[in-house]
């Protein structure tokens, strides 16, 4: 009712009206029934009976089918769909006809897995009380965890646990190894990039140990839509995959609204913040008490939105708790609160980053708003699913940013609706990560002659660490050989370990966050404004060795910016192809970054206001990168001004749109332009990945090579601009007066004629 | 490029290779020899004490009086299997690190027991990782038929430690099922708090006067013992062995100094820690007058430490058990002078308002605990609820109280 108010408003009001470009009603979708298969446990079927579950979807049914069956599953529908009924039926019936039986959880976040255990409960107190499940996590008491290692029936925990809780120790965890039938992997789609790479290292692990312990789990998975959810599952989980992707499930109406930003300056092409748009159709929705998300790309977004949305909610006298920021960073006992409020209808609107896209059930919202497109088609449904659980119209609108791939994607909706979406990325024999968890394994169980843990020769790589001294080979085995926790050293959310803890010194120093290392170059140099829960801190001092920074609250009007300072040596090349237009190339490469500079940004107008200096060491890393040249006969006697220009906005094209084709983050990879590269002597642009030894999207751009020019080529045509804009090329200071022409000249010369 | 290669420039640790110019076998530096069972074979180095052999301020000997009594009182529980030293064994391992998990190996265990006119050490060494396997056989054929294992923080550390070896090596169905006397907890209840470790090293140095001479720090244990493994130089594992002699040697006489504090009288004892100790163990016996003798005394001696207070709640406590109102009115209101405890009003309130029937007071006591849990805020809302509860209460009992007076 009232998501019809807010569609009423939207007409009525001519400002917002004329900025929507497209709107689709999607239609409501009608169900695909089965009966409840026969071979369930008469108390599973009395159960269901009792819920008024009388049949299931047919995915349901085949997924229950399959396991019986002993097959490894992969089901791939979307959001509400009853997926946890495809494997909590089949791990429930298994553990009512066994008691011994065991099943292993995994989930990609704490917020996610205490859901599932608080359902789980209402079950198993259906059936009796005697199934236990047990959350174990970081958060668990130590009284606790050993009744769980013992008795818990059903352990659900996430893979950071499993890694360094759970296998180091699995001694104490025989009972649950031994008798282990179900590992279930929620959101798989989530497993990708680095931190994917690490998760099948993990399972590759588990693996191990479950053989040790002789028994051998089936595996059941989950996923969003995704292109690829057999192979990544595959990939992932060393297992061959049934896929399960005819969706039986009914859904509710849903509104989803295409919304551009007016130009506010045609000739540069600037439009207004998506932020400020974003906040101001949050305020009606919130105001026409439609329960709202909104998410936004970064940190700093979520944090400048939370700051607005509640000065607003202040001033009509509403209290500014109903608003609440939830991201990464936070700590855990703040989640927890923030979920439960918005449980309870207590919170009307939370600004989130992509922490929430995962499926907390979190019930009523019925509106999601998308500050920019959030990079991916299937991250994009993921967030549009948050609204709308339920039978009712819900609403959904994106807004667009001025950069290039939203300014693509929102004047062509279709490519959205219609396109597959993308492929999930993982590379768990990036030599970085498959050594990290080589030596986790050497000290679970020693390593025996003849095993095999990834696809390189793993001798060679145990004789590596031999020789290190860190294995100690006597016989035919390896042993671990020294007094390191090895999973101590690991994080699987980054490739490097060490990350940066921030403490507040304002009155007793405590810890409000930390961020990564190469994050630290940027958000927590001397003289940055670190922003968190919406209170702003000066950074007074950052120990780069201790890896702390020292901050202070304060109220300042401005936000800072750093800019970076890049270097890059092409250290191997995996491939090439050199044709008369172009050559191009991928491989390995060293890049030595810098922060050089920031910014001082004031809050509203976004104006500069004052810079400072950063002198902070340069850090290096080893990645992958993909890289093309234009052959230097075709740049002879051009202007190297020129040449610079054309270089740097193509650059920034694809920065832009290569997350179209590589289901990652605009942050995971990054361009640099070279107008004479050392390395092929000729203009270069690379793009590199962001994560030491790379996950494989060098790979992927290198065989997209075609497609991606053409997408980048026709984003600069469409764009409305007369001579290049910062939603296309970028901005006029750094490409020059004639951006467009010089970008568009490039690509002519680099693509083969005909395309 | 080479997979080394790639791999040198990610993994760039290197830890050193020792290089020994002349290797001594273990057999040269210790008077040990191999022993084999079915499993292979693995090193035993076995010594003999006599019983007067003095280690400190005491000789070994003295444990002799040690009974199955004794131990219960200062376990503070009864035990499942009750101690006799001739069934018991003092264990202490040495391992590869200090963290658990299943890379952590125990590379020698230390046992000692009791046999006739001596004191007998045994001490397993496993001399590489292969030995695992007839190491841990041989230490479970030590085990049979002993009832207690005494250990020193073995409970949380080397028994675990080893119930991950012996899974790991699918043994864990021959482990005998042994009671285990932790000293380290025992200690605990005596010197936490005086003392600022209770690490076998620091009971050492302050309470069982023993020095130990050219001792390698157990964080360096691993590392030589990785040195060995490399070298196969027996010298370097000298010292570990006399450092698990120390650990065990030293665990005998903590016994002893332990079971002749429990048996001392209130007068006996100078130090208000021990004598607080003393009274809660009695206490929990339900020896109260003993358990009063010697709270009064660790009272007496804390003058006005810290320990103080604790020493005046546990006294008041006692007190009201035995029906000593007078007295445990009076250290409660000593109690509250000193610090804002809000179960002390507690315990004030319920003396005024049932036994005193001062419903005045009691209200005070009731309004002063209250105000402390509110600024405390939201950890004591419970506590806050209670004190309302009972502010209540006083409020219709004195206006009861005041009805029926003014009737009269």
């Amino acid at each position: 009712m009232s998501v019809q108010k807010v569609l009423e408003e939207l007409e009525k009001n001519k400002g917002l009206q004329s900025n929507i470009i497209a709107r689709f009603r999607l239609p409501q979708r009608k169900g695909s029934y089965e009966s409840i298969p026969d071979f369930l446990d008469e108390r599973l079927k009395g159960l269901l009976k009792k819920k008024n579950i009388d049949r299931v979807y047919s995915h349901q049914a085949q997924a229950l089918e399959m396991v019986q069956a002993g097959r490894d599953i992969v089901v791939v529908t979307p959001t509400a769909s009853g997926k946890t009924l495809c494997y909590n039926l089949p791990v429930l019936n298994s553990i009512l006809k066994n008691q011994e039986v065991r099943a292993l959880y995994l989930f990609p976040t704490k917020a996610l897995a205490q859901d599932q255990v608080a359902e789980l409960i209402r079950w198993s107190e259906d059936l009796g009380g005697w199934i236990k499940t047990y959350t174990y996590d970081g958060d668990t008491p130590a009284e606790v965890r050993r009744s769980i290692r013992m008795a818990g029936s059903i352990v659900v925990t996430n893979p950071d646990m499993l890694h360094s809780g759970i296998l180091p120790h699995h001694t104490k965890w025989m009972r649950l190894f031994e008798n282990l039938e179900y590992v279930v992997i929620d959101e798989l789609h989530t497993y990708r990039g680095v931190f994917g790479s690490h998760v099948a290292n993990v399972l590759r692990r588990l693996h191990r140990i479950c053989e040790f312990y002789g028994s051998q789990p089936r595996i059941i998975c989950t996923s969003a839509t995704i292109a690829n959810p057999g192979q990544h599952g595959e990939k992932l989980t060393g297992r061959d995959m049934v896929v399960i992707d005819e969706n039986g499930s009914p859904q509710g109406p849903r509104e989803l609204i295409f919304y551009n930003p007016p130009v506010v300056n045609a000739a540069l092409g600037i439009r207004r913040s998506s932020l400020l748009e974003a906040q101001k159709l949050a305020k009606e929705f919130i105001k026409a008490g439609v329960q709202t998300i909104v998410f936004a790309r970064s940190r700093l977004q979520t944090e400048i939105l939370i700051t607005y949305l509640r000065r607003i909610f202040n001033k009509v006298g509403q209290e500014g708790e109903k608003i609440r920021g939830y991201r990464g960073g936070y700590l855990p006992r703040q989640r927890r609160e923030i979920e439960r409020d918005l449980r309870q209808g207590k919170i009307k609107g939370v600004v989130s980053t992509n922490a929430l896209e995962l499926g907390i059930d979190i019930g009523t919202l019925s509106g999601a708003i998308l500050t920019g497109y959030p990079g991916t088609i299937a991250s994009t449904w993921q967030q549009v699913g948050r609204a709308g659980r339920g039978s009712s119209l819900s609403i959904a609108v994106i807004v667009a940013s001025s950069s290039p791939l939203d300014q693509f994607i929102i004047n062509n909706p279709s490519y959205f609706l219609e396109r597959a979406t993308e492929s999930a990325l993982i590379n768990p024999d990036n030599l970085v990560i498959l050594i990290s968890h080589i030596k986790c394994a050497a000290f679970e169980l020693p390593f025996q002659e003849g095993e095999e843990f990834g696809a390189h020769p793993l001798e060679e790589i145990l004789e590596y660490l031999t020789e290190k001294n860190i294995l100690r080979k006597v016989q035919d085995r390896w042993f671990w050989m020294s007094e390191q926790y090895p999973a101590d050293d690991i994080s699987l959310r980054s490739a490097s370990a060490d990350n940066f803890v921030i403490i507040d010194k304002t009155k007793n120093a405590r810890v409000i966050g930390e961020v990564d290392r190469f994050s630290a170059q940027m958000l927590i140099h001397e003289g940055a404004i670190y922003i968190h829960e919406s209170k702003q801190y000066h950074i007074d001092r950052l120990d780069y060795d201790q890896e702390k920074a020292y901050a202070r609250e304060v109220e300042v009007d401005y936000y800072t910016d750093a800019n970076m300072a890049v270097d890059l040596k092409v250290l191997d090349v995996f491939a090439s192809d050199k044709r008369e237009q172009v050559n191009r190339a991928y491989g390995e490469v060293m890049v030595a970054a810098r922060a050089t500079v920031y910014k001082k940004i004031k809050f509203y107008s976004h104006e500069n206001v004052g810079w400072g200096d950063i002198n902070l060491p340069q850090e290096e890393m080893h990645t992958l990168a993909y890289w093309l040249s234009l052959p230097a006969c075709r740049v002879q006697g051009k202007d190297k001004d020129l040449i610079q220009s054309a270089l740097m906005g193509t650059a920034n094209l694809l920065q832009n749109i290569a997350p179209l084709e590589l289901m990652c983050d605009p942050g995971d990879i990054r361009v640099l332009a070279q107008v004479k590269s050392p390395f092929t002597g000729e203009p270069t642009i690379y793009l590199y990945e962001r994560y030491p030894g790379g996950v494989g999207f060098s790979e992927k751009l290198f065989d997209c090579h075609d497609r991606l020019l053409q997408q980048v080529k026709q984003v600069l045509r469409d764009c409305s601009c007369p001579r290049g804009c910062p939603s296309c090329v970028g901005p006029m200071e750094e490409v020059g007066e004639k951006g467009k022409d010089n970008a568009l000249w490039f690509l002519q010369e680099v693509m083969d004629s005909g395309a | 490029m080479e997979l080394k290669e790639r791999l040198a420039r990610i993994e760039d640790m290197n830890r050193p290779t020792q290089v020994v110019d002349r290797k001594s076998p273990l057999e040269e530096i210790l008077p040990g020899q191999e022993v084999k069972n079915p499993l292979g074979s693995c090193f035993v180095v076995t010594s003999s004490f006599p019983v007067g052999y003095k280690h400190g301020f005491y000789s070994l000997q003295d444990i002799s009086p040690v009974c199955p009594q004794a131990m219960s009182f200062l376990t503070g529980k009864e035990l499942q299997k009750p101690l006799h030293l001739h069934h018991a064994v003092f264990l202490d391992t040495e391992t590869t690190g200090l963290g658990s998990g299943a890379g952590t190996y125990v590379f020698m265990v230390g046992l000692g027991f009791f046999a006739g006119h001596s004191f007998t050490l045994k001490q397993y060494l496993m001399r590489d990782y292969d030995e695992e396997p007839s190491f841990l056989y041989q230490l479970l054929q030590e085990l049979k038929g002993v009832e207690t294992l005494i250990t020193f923080n073995g409970r949380a550390f080397d028994w675990p430690l080893l119930n991950t070896r012996f899974t790991m090596a699918r043994m864990t169905q021959a482990v005998p099922k042994m009671e285990n006397i932790d000293l380290l907890s025992l200690a605990r209840k005596f010197w936490r708090g005086w003392l600022t470790s209770c690490s076998l090293n620091s009971l050492e140095n302050n309470i069982l006067g023993f020095k130990r001479a050219n001792d390698i720090p157990g964080a360096e244990i691993p590392q030589r013992y990785f040195d060995y493994l490399q070298t196969k130089d027996g010298k370097l594992l000298e010292d570990i062995f006399s450092h698990n002699v120390f650990d065990i040697l030293s665990m005998v006489v903590l016994l002893s100094h332990l079971y002749s504090l429990g048996r001392a009288e209130a007068g006996e004892i100078i130090c208000p820690w021990e004598n607080f100790a003393l009274g809660k163990l009695h206490e929990a016996r339900n020896n109260y007058e003993k358990a009063r003798s010697f709270l009064e005394k660790a009272y007496m001696l804390a003058g006005k430490s810290s320990l103080a207070t604790k020493i005046m709640k546990q006294l008041g406590a006692l007190y009201k058990r035995i029906g000593e109102w007078e007295k445990a009115e009076k250290i409660w209101l000593a109690v509250v002078a000193k610090e804002e405890s809000v179960s002390t009003f507690e315990e004030l309130a319920k003396l005024y308002e049932h036994r005193k029937k001062d419903l005045e007071s009691a209200k005070y006591a009731a309004r002063r605990g209250l105000s402390i849990c509110l600024q405390k805020g939201y950890s004591a809302m419970d506590r806050a609820e209670d004190f309302e509860y009972r502010l209540a209460r006083l409020e219709r009992k004195l206006k009861k109280r005041r009805t029926a007076s003014f009737n009269s």
